[in-house]
């Protein structure tokens, strides 16, 4: 009879997410260490998961090896041999590097405590603006049920509206038999609420590696958060030098461009972007900007007028992250403060550092928009 | 708790088994009664998470070593295809999932394991009735969670295995406490070495037979005596036993402790045979193979299949493919003649290639060799030049120019010496109790035996804490480091360590 | 050199005053600069400027190679100086001290601009750790800011030959 290993994996694991939330911070700030292993998975390393006893340390021990090679040829790093497994069974061995694999979402949610960020109320679908209040308050999580209920009544609401009936001091709202929703054989489920966040990233000859990785990091983890907000958050990037253009994760990341800085041709693709695919009627709209601030001449016009007529207007949330460039020479943030500092939309963060990538999420997702 | 049924053999593998054992005898093989079970992938994983053993005790390292197991991260580890435990009746699991080829090969296998565990010299104190005692282990525990709580006991457990290693493989008797239940929470019983001898009398009669005053007059003649003799007279390898007998441990910890302890000694023999006893399954299961008409391809085949191939990482050296050769050449040299004072001391080559007094000595050699030796003295007595040379051996070590391991040398020596090294005292450092009462402060004393290769610190420091949690008073071990004794303290709230100044060392220079 | 040895006896003229413009032209080209201070030895300026119209209509991968091999010559500003960013629109090519000079004071680095129409000029900017940049003087030799002009105007050369 084999007992269920299930309740030591259990502990295990707990124990592990022990350890990674009191570590949370160092993997907030060394993003880079978080491996992907799935679309729901991430493997983090965990060094200290480890019994600790008298033993060797790891210079000077070698040991005998077999196979071709001549004296100076570099061999892997030894491990502790074939041990634990087959033939005679002896103790596991107690792993040097240890992989362990944990939900996004619950590291998402590790995020949200530790940063303490609160949930965010997303906007409906309906094309209501102050009464959608209402309905907001209905978890988009909610059981199957629930989710065609919401849409019977938003069906209602909606011919109400256009039939004069509705009182927005005394809400009534009767679902007819043509408002109901039903649930055909043909029906594609949509997404309650539609969520989108587009990142924008400076990507000019003065954004260093360093800074690039900071950014890589901090869209790491806002991006956890949002998708643990919304199911089917849609996601896009857009880099940018003098010129701007949409591109895949992938690109984002790894670009490597020698142009200079105009923000505002960012924000032209961003725009047009809003304009095809998220209309503001429909979408809960997140973008984050980040760059080293060193914007050329006087483009700052342009990017303003840009920000003010068509990207504020679209979205919930137009987050501004500078990353401190070893010139220092951004005061893209200082005019923005100038110029938008009354807008409630707008979050501004200067990240000095990768220490500083802690605080910015939380400026950035701490008012739960 | 939810268990899994294990699988009985189908009468096709029973059958199967029925007749490779009867192979197995018919080549000498000797062997405890051999149960197969049938299990899948998962299940083995699970098995080989516990050490091999379907129950153990609650612990979140058999929980981590499984998704290791099963998310195959272990390097080159990622398919065990059968376990075996040193138990009588010996247990084996088959992997349900295995072609027939593979279940006669693995069987084969398996009995050459079974005959190793039965009769190599160094299991000979192992307890045979470990299966049983794994799940009685296991109770005891649980029972101890109950009612002193999860978390503090896993606390507990922790902390003694950090020390699991400090035991003495040498002890020809290993010493046992008793294994009666002992979760009383009263105080844990005093060495009985230091009372006075009582004359053995009854109760009423006691006062009469041992009268007070003489009782006390030899007290206090043997605590005279024991302030003048070092403790422990010699140093002690098996700390755990110290602890045990002189750290001031609840009921419930001292039968943890000693759960813990056992087991490490069930196990090391198991270590110290890695080698080797691959060696001589491996040794087997192509013998007995070829024997029914196998190829040598087919043998190979499984070869390639098992845990550890013969294409894994060219560090690790494989107990695999060493030991079978290993086994090999001495069965050839001894079936030529080729030992003995005239063939080692015969230098020309060619002639020591062709030697063949056909002596024929070779099968009896390896089974005597099974018998007593033990991997360091296997390596040391059958490790040749000619063998290292024909089987590529290298020695390899860290280059802190280059910072990586690299290939430092094929020469016989060199390589034999470093074979030697990391197979002494399993690959661990020798430690020992130097002093249980240092300072006269009852402070805990240990010493590295030192050779060559130094402590990681940071470990140390760490395992000094565990340490002191179970003596309560301050410990210390004593080591070298870049070429000085160095001393390493915990007093329950700081570390110290103190580096000797050669220049100090007058005293010693006698 | 005409257009050096006019601006030196220029600087000569100012020894001891701070706060002083110079303006020399010779031909097209025109050498403006903002003097901190200066004395025989040395000058502290905030800006050296050369323009002229000769890099007019010149294509931005003339100005990059251009603005390339006037890194390599100015070795004597020792800091390792590279082009970091170009503006295409504008054509404007910045170069700068890469990576920045650091020590306890903060980080200090030459900031050079070639821009098409055009101009060469030299700047320098200090930079406190959480504080945006500041322009300071740049402080060389009489001999060190020689060279510099030299340069400037064999760099302006080199370009309009295309």
């Amino acid at each position: 009879m084999i007992l269920d290993i299930e309740r030591d994996q259990r502990r295990f694991k707990e124990i592990v997410r022990g350890r990674i939330r009191e570590n949370l911070r160092k993997y907030i700030t060394h993003g880079e260490m978080i491996g992907r292993r799935g679309k729901e998975t991430v493997s983090i390393p965990i060094p200290q998961l480890d019994i600790p006893r008298f033993r060797f340390g790891d210079n000077g021990s070698g040991g005998v090896g077999q196979g071709d090679g001549e004296v100076g040829d570099p061999v892997g790093k030894p491990g502790d041999g074939p041990a634990g497994a087959g033939g005679a069974g002896s103790e596991p061995g107690s792993g040097h590097l240890l992989e362990v694999e944990v939900d996004l979402d619950e590291l998402a949610q590790m995020l949200g405590d530790e940063l303490e960020l609160p949930r965010i109320e997303p906007k409906g679908t309906a094309s209501i603006t102050s009464k959608k209040a209402k309905y907001n308050s209905i978890r988009q999580t909610g059981p199957e049920s629930l989710r065609h209920f919401k849409r019977t009544y938003l069906n209602a609401l909606r011919r109400q509206i256009s039939t004069g009936t509705y009182q927005p001091d005394d809400p009534y709202i009767v679902p007819i038999k043509s408002d109901k929703q039903y649930r055909s054989w043909n029906e594609v489920p949509l997404p309650e609420v539609n969520a989108a966040a587009v990142y924008l990233m400076d990507v000019s000859g003065s954004m260093t590696d360093e800074q690039k990785q900071i950014v890589r990091t901090e869209a790491f983890w806002i991006d956890a958060w949002l998708t643990k907000q919304y199911k089917g958050l849609e996601t896009r990037y857009i880099i940018h030098d003098a010129l701007a253009k949409e591109v895949d994760e992938h690109t984002f990341y790894h670009t490597r461009e020698s142009g200079g800085t105009r923000i505002s041709s960012a924000y032209k693709v961003c725009a047009e972007l809003i304009e095809k695919s998220f209309p503001v009627s429909d979408w809960n709209l997140y973008i984050f900007q980040f760059s080293d601030g060193d914007n050329w001449g006087d483009d700052n016009n342009q990017a303003f007028e840009l920000l003010s007529e068509k990207l504020m207007p679209a979205s919930n949330l137009f987050c501004y992250g500078q990353v401190e460039s070893p010139y220092g020479s951004g005061d893209f943030i200082d005019a923005l403060r100038k110029q938008f500092g009354e807008e409630e939309k707008l979050v501004l963060s200067e990240i000095e550092d990768r220490e500083g990538i802690y605080n910015s999420i939380k400026m950035f997702l701490g008012k739960g928009k | 708790m939810a268990s899994t049924e294990l699988g009985k053999l189908t009468p096709e593998l029973a059958a199967i088994q029925v007749e490779i054992e009867e192979y197995a005898r018919g080549h000498g093989l000797d062997f405890y009664p051999t149960i197969f079970e049938l299990i899948d992938a998962d299940q083995l994983n699970e098995i080989a998470a516990r050490g091999g053993f379907p129950t153990r005790y609650p612990h979140w390292r058999f929980g981590m070593e499984y998704e290791q197991l099963s998310k195959g991260y272990h390097y080159g580890l990622q398919k065990i295809y059968e376990m075996v435990i040193n138990n009588d009746p010996c247990y084996a699991y088959l992997m349900r999932c295995n072609g027939m080829i593979d279940q006669k090969m693995v069987m084969a296998h398996v009995y050459g394991h079974c005959d190793f565990f039965k009769n190599n010299q160094w299991f000979s104190r192992t307890n045979r009735k470990m299966m049983d005692e794994m799940a009685n282990h296991g109770t005891r525990i649980r029972r101890i969670m109950d009612a002193v709580g999860v978390e503090e006991v896993e606390d507990f457990v922790d902390v003694c295995l950090s020390i699991e290693d400090l035991i003495d493989v040498h002890a020809p008797f290993i010493k046992r406490r008793e294994t009666e239940d002992k979760y009383d929470f009263s105080n844990p019983q005093e060495d009985d070495a230091r009372k006075p001898s009582r004359f053995d009398a009854k109760n009423y009669m006691d006062p009469f037979i041992n009268p007070k005053e003489k009782l006390q007059a030899d007290q206090e003649k043997i605590d005279e005596e024991a302030e003048d003799r070092p403790f422990p007279e010699t140093p002690e390898r098996d700390v755990m036993q110290f602890l045990l007998e002189h750290a001031p441990l609840s009921g419930w910890q001292a039968d943890i402790l000693a759960i813990i302890r056992d087991e490490a000694y069930y196990f090391a023999p198991q270590a110290q045979t890695k080698i080797m006893n691959e060696g001589w399954a491996s040794y087997w299961h192509s013998t007995i193979m070829i024997r029914q008409g196998l190829t040598g391809a087919d043998v190979v085949n499984y070869c390639d299949h098992h845990s550890g191939t013969m294409a894994s990482a060219p560090t690790q050296l494989n107990p695999y493919k060493v030991g079978i050769e290993l086994f090999r050449n001495i069965e050839d040299r001894w079936n030529r003649g080729a030992f003995g004072r005239e063939y080692d001391e015969c230098d020309d080559q060619t002639q020591r290639e062709k030697w063949n007094t056909d002596v024929g000595l070779g099968r009896e050699k390896i089974f005597e060799v099974r018998r007593i030796h033990n991997d360091l003295t296997f390596i040391d007595e059958f490790l040749t030049l000619d063998f290292v040379r024909e089987h590529k051996l290298f020695r390899f070590g860290y280059n802190p120019g280059s910072e990586a391991y690299e290939i430092e040398s094929r020469e016989f020596p060199k390589v034999k010496q470093q074979l030697l090294e990391s197979l002494t005292n399993r690959g661990r450092p020798m430690i020992a109790v130097a002093e249980g009462n240092y300072k006269n402060r009852g402070e805990l004393y240990l010493k590295h035996e030192y050779s060559g290769v130094e402590l990681q610190l940071d470990q140390a420091r760490d395992t000094l804490e565990n340490l002191y949690r179970l003596w309560n008073r301050p410990v210390h071990i004593e080591t070298v480091l870049e070429g000085d004794k160095a001393v390493a303290s915990f007093d329950g709230s700081d570390h110290e360590l103190e580096l000797d100044d050669p220049a100090d060392d007058t005293e010693d220079a006698a | 050199m005409k257009l050096r040895d006019h601006f030196h006896s220029e600087l000569q003229a100012i020894v001891g005053q701070t706060n002083q413009r110079i303006t020399v032209t010779e031909g097209p080209r025109t050498l403006r600069c903002e003097v901190d201070q200066c004395d025989p030895m040395a000058v502290a300026l905030y800006e050296l400027v050369l323009e002229t119209d000769e890099l007019a209509h010149i294509e931005v991968a003339v100005l990059q190679q251009a603005s390339q091999s006037l890194c390599d010559r100015v070795n004597y500003l020792l800091e390792p100086i590279s082009p970091i960013e170009t503006d295409i629109d504008g054509c404007i090519i910045q170069m700068r001290s890469s990576p920045p000079q650091q020590n306890d004071a903060g980080r200090f680095y030459y900031e050079l601009l070639l821009r098409r129409g055009g101009s060469i000029a030299l700047v320098r900017y200090e930079k406190q750790p959480g504080a945006i940049r500041t322009r300071v003087a740049a402080t060389l030799t009489r001999e060190v800011l020689g060279r510099l002009i030299e340069d400037f105007d064999a760099t302006v050369a080199e370009i309009s030959k295309n």
